[in-house]
C-alpha cells in the first residue's frame, strides 16, 4: 500500500481551513449588502447600520484572514463572532437560514483550530 | 572558611551547630525575630481550657523555662496554652494601638495577589473573607499587642536559635528552631492567617568524611507543601542553596516566617475546606467532565509570602549574631509541655491556632521532624556519598552469593519436579490415579517462585552495576536529581501585575456584584440578558488587562459555534441520523473490502 503523503495532506488541509471560511465570509459580506440595498429604508436604521458594519466587516475580515496576519486572524475571529450572533437572531426572530448557519459554524470552528491559530502565530494559554 | 576548619566528628553540638549555624534573611518590614522563650515566658499568662471553661494556671511573671511543665499544680484536664496577648488585654491600649498603622514600617507590598490570578480564585478569595468573620481567628489588636511585648524588650533583644544534634549510623542531623512571639502574615501582610506564637524549623545533614571531619552534604528547610525529599537542597547546589562560608542562607516569609531557599515573593495557596462529602461528589463531577482524577485543592486560594531577604540579617557575619541554646530532651519546657504557645482560637481550619512546641504536634503527639529528623527528608534511605560505593560491592556481593544458592537450589527441584512428573505418569497410566497431586504442585509452585527471584536479582545486579560505573563516570548525581517540585518565585514587575490590573483585581468582583445587584432592581425583565452582557464586559476588561484577549475571543466564538451548530442539528436531526449512518456503514464496508483485497489480489513476488 502507499504511505500517504503527509505533507500533501497537510497542505490541503490547511488550505481548506483557510479558504472555506474566506468564501463563508465573502458570502456572508455579500448577502448583508444586497440584503441592505434590496431592504432599503423598510427595515430600522440601527439594524441597517449593523447590517451595513457586519457586511462590510465580513469583507473586510476575508482579505485580513488572507493577509496572514495575527491581527487579521483576530479581526476575522471577531466579526465571524459577531455573524454568529446575528444569525442566531434571525434564527430567535424566526427565519432561520439553517445552511449558512452551518457554514458559519464550521467556519468558526475552522479559524478557531489550534491549527490555524498556529499559522497566524498566535500561542493558546 | 574552607574544608580544612571543619569540626571533627566528635566535636561538641554546640560546636557543630555554630559551625553550620544558618543566616536568616528577613524582608524589611518584619516586625518579630526569633527570640528566646525565656525571654517570652515571663510575659506570658499560662492558661487552661477545658470545652468552655477557662482556667488561669499562672499569671504574667509566674511563668519561666524551668516552672512551665513541672509545676504539678498545672496538671488537669483540657487543653493548655501560654498566651501572652490574652494577658494584656486592654481596651483603652487596644485603642491606642488600633489606631497604628498594622503593616510594618519599611514593606512595601508587590503586585497584587488578586491581580495575578482569574475570577474564580478572586471569589473563592472573597469567600475566605467571609468566613473569617464567621470561624474563629485572632483579632487584629492581638498582632499590635504582641509587637508591643516584643518591641518591650529592646532593641538588642537576643537572636536566638535552639539547636539540636542528632546523630544514626548514616547522617549527623543538625536541628535549628527558632521561635517568634507572633505570626502576623495576614494582618501585616495580606497573607493567609495570623497566630500567637511560631515555631518554624530547619535541618543541615552532615557525614563523617574520610579524615574524620564532618562534611555537609544537605540542608532542609521545612515548608507547609512539600514533604520529603523536596525539603532538602544539596550543599552544592548553587541554584538553590545560597551558602555564607559553610552557613546556609534561609530567607524567611514575611510575617509567616516560612523558610526558604531563594529570596523572592512567592504564590502559596490555602484551601477553602469544606465536607469530605461535598468534596467527593465534586471531584467525581471533575471527573465525569474528564478533568482527570481527584484534585488536592478544590478551593484554592492564592496568597502572597514575601521572601525579598532585603531586611534584617541574623548569622555570622551580618549586623545581628546568633544566640544559641542547645536543645535536648532534658529540658522539661521543650519535652514535657504539650500545650500550645500562643491563643488558641478554635478555628476549625487551624490556621489561626498557636502551635505546639518543637517537640510536638497540636494534638499533643511527638512530631515526626523531632522523633526522626532524618526520615523528615526522606535521608534514611540515602547513604553518604563516600559509603555508597561501598554499599554497593557489598550488596554485589550478597547477591552474587544468593543466585548461586538459587541456581543450586533451582536445578535440585528442577530434578524433583521432573522425577515427580514421570512417577506421577507412570501411576496414572498403571492405576489410573496418580500419588498425592499436591506435593508435585507445591514443588512446581517453588520452583517458579525461586526463578521469579533469580530473574529479580538480575535486574537488580544490573542496576546496582549500572550505578556503579555511573558514579565512577561522573562522580556524582546532578544535585536536583532528587528533586520532584521546586518552589519558584514569582515573577515581579511583569505586565500582569501592572497598576491597572491591580485596581482592577481588587474592584472587580464587588462591581460585579453590584451591577448584578443593580439589574435585579432596575430591569427585572431582561435581568437574564443584561447579567450575561455584564458578565461579558467585565471578563473582556479583565482578558484585556490580562493581554488574553485572543484566547477570549476564540473560547466565545467557538462557543457559539457550538451552540449554532447543535441548533442545526436539532432542525435536522433525522436528516443528521442518515447522514451519520450512511457514513458508518460506508466506512464499515471499505475496511472490510479493504480486508478482501490481498485475498482477490495476491501480492505479487518480486523476482530474485
Amino acid at each position: 500500500l502507499a504511505t500517504p503523503n503527509t505533507a500533501r495532506i497537510s497542505a490541503a488541509r490547511r488550505f481548506i481551513t483557510i479558504v472555506v471560511p474566506v468564501v463563508v465570509l465573502l458570502i456572508a459580506g455579500g448577502d448583508h449588502l444586497v440584503q441592505i440595498t434590496e431592504a432599503g429604508v423598510a427595515i430600522q436604521p440601527g439594524l441597517t447600520a449593523f447590517g451595513l458594519a457586519l457586511g462590510v466587516g465580513c469583507l473586510a475580515a476575508a482579505g485580513a484572514l488572507l493577509s496572514g496576519r495575527r491581527i487579521g486572524w483576530l479581526f476575522a475571529v471577531s466579526i465571524v463572532g459577531w455573524e454568529i450572533v446575528a444569525w442566531l437572531a434571525q434564527w430567535q426572530a424566526g427565519a432561520p437560514r439553517f445552511g449558512g448557519m452551518m457554514l458559519l459554524g464550521i467556519s468558526a470552528l475552522l479559524i478557531t483550530s489550534r491549527e490555524v491559530r498556529a499559522l497566524y502565530r498566535d500561542e493558546p494559554d | 572558611m574552607n574544608d580544612r576548619t571543619r569540626p571533627a566528628s566528635d566535636a561538641s553540638d554546640l560546636e557543630l551547630l555554630r559551625h553550620f549555624e544558618p543566616v536568616l534573611r528577613f524582608t524589611r518590614g518584619e516586625s518579630f525575630f526569633p527570640m528566646s522563650v525565656a525571654d517570652y515566658l515571663p510575659h506570658a499568662a499560662h492558661m487552661r481550657r477545658d470545652g468552655n471553661d477557662e482556667t488561669l494556671l499562672a499569671v504574667p511573671g509566674q511563668l519561666s523555662v524551668d516552672t512551665l511543665a513541672t509545676d504539678l499544680n498545672y496538671a488537669g484536664p483540657g487543653r493548655e496554652y501560654v498566651t501572652v496577648v490574652a494577658a494584656t488585654s486592654d481596651d483603652s491600649v487596644d485603642a491606642r494601638l488600633m489606631a497604628r498603622p498594622n503593616q510594618a514600617v519599611g514593606f512595601r507590598r508587590g503586585g497584587g495577589r488578586l491581580a495575578r490570578v482569574g475570577y474564580t480564585s478572586r471569589l473563592i478569595d472573597a469567600l475566605f473573607s467571609i468566613t473569617l468573620l464567621a470561624r474563629g481567628r485572632v483579632r487584629g489588636t492581638l498582632s499590635r499587642r504582641s509587637v508591643e511585648m516584643y518591641r518591650s524588650l529592646g532593641p538588642d533583644a537576643e537572636r536566638v536559635y535552639y539547636g539540636r544534634v542528632v546523630r544514626s549510623e548514616t547522617w549527623i542531623a543538625l536541628q535549628y528552631w527558632f521561635f517568634y512571639a507572633f505570626n502576623d502574615w495576614r494582618s501585616g501582610f495580606k497573607g493567609a492567617n495570623d497566630h500567637e506564637a511560631d515555631w518554624e524549623q530547619i535541618f543541615v545533614y552532615l557525614y563523617i568524611g574520610d579524615d574524620g571531619q564532618v562534611v555537609p552534604r544537605w540542608a532542609a528547610y521545612a515548608q507547609h507543601d512539600y514533604e520529603g525529599r523536596d525539603l532538602r537542597r544539596r550543599w552544592d547546589d548553587r541554584d538553590e542553596l545560597e551558602l555564607v562560608g559553610d552557613h546556609p542562607v534561609v530567607n524567611s516569609g514575611a510575617g509567616s516566617h516560612a523558610s526558604y531557599f531563594r529570596a523572592g515573593e512567592y504564590m502559596t495557596q490555602q484551601e477553602l475546606r469544606m465536607p469530605d462529602a461535598l468534596r467527593a461528589l465534586i471531584n467525581a463531577g471533575a471527573r465525569l467532565l474528564g478533568g482527570g482524577g481527584a484534585r488536592e485543592r478544590i478551593l484554592p486560594i492564592a496568597f502572597i509570602d514575601y521572601a525579598r531577604g532585603d531586611g534584617e540579617s541574623i548569622g555570622p557575619g551580618c549586623e545581628r549574631e546568633w544566640s544559641p541554646v542547645v536543645l535536648d530532651e532534658s529540658q522539661r519546657w521543650a519535652s514535657s509541655y504539650r500545650g500550645l504557645w500562643g491563643i488558641s482560637v478554635q478555628d476549625p481550619f487551624e490556621g489561626e491556632d498557636a502551635p505546639a512546641g518543637p517537640m510536638f504536634n497540636r494534638d499533643g503527639s511527638v512530631r515526626r521532624s523531632w522523633s526522626h529528623p532524618i526520615a523528615f527528608a526522606e535521608l534514611d534511605a540515602v547513604p553518604p556519598p563516600n559509603r555508597e560505593q561501598a554499599l554497593l560491592d557489598e550488596r554485589e556481593v550478597d547477591l552474587i552469593r544468593r543466585q548461586q544458592e538459587l541456581a543450586d537450589q533451582i536445578a535440585e527441584l528442577e530434578a524433583t519436579v521432573v522425577t515427580s512428573g514421570v512417577e506421577q505418569g507412570y501411576l496414572v497410566s498403571l492405576a489410573g490415579r496418580g500419588r498425592s497431586p499436591g506435593e508435585l504442585q507445591a514443588a512446581r509452585e517453588r520452583l517458579a517462585e525461586l526463578n521469579d527471584e533469580r530473574a529479580a536479582n538480575v535486574v537488580r545486579l544490573n542496576a546496582l552495576r549500572q550505578r556503579r560505573e555511573q558514579l565512577r563516570a561522573t562522580g556524582d548525581d546532578p544535585p536536583q536529581a532528587h528533586l520532584r517540585r521546586i518552589p519558584r518565585p514569582a515573577a515581579v514587575g511583569s505586565t500582569t501585575t501592572s497598576r491597572a490590573l491591580e485596581f482592577w483585581a481588587a474592584s472587580s468582583v464587588s462591581l460585579l456584584l453590584l451591577a448584578l445587584v443593580g439589574i435585579m432592581w432596575l430591569a427585572p425583565q431582561s435581568a437574564v440578558i443584561a447579567a450575561l452582557v455584564v458578565i461579558g464586559a467585565f471578563v473582556f476588561v479583565e482578558s484585556l488587562l490580562q493581554d488574553r484577549v485572543a484566547d477570549l475571543l476564540v473560547a466565545w466564538t467557538r462557543l457559539l459555534a457550538v451552540i449554532i451548530l447543535v441548533l442545526v442539528g436539532i432542525a435536522f436531526w433525522q436528516q443528521l441520523v442518515i447522514v451519520v449512518a450512511v457514513a458508518a456503514g460506508l466506512f464499515v464496508l471499505r475496511e472490510n473490502l479493504l480486508e478482501l483485497v490481498p485475498v482477490i489480489r495476491p501480492p505479487r513476488r518480486r523476482p530474485e
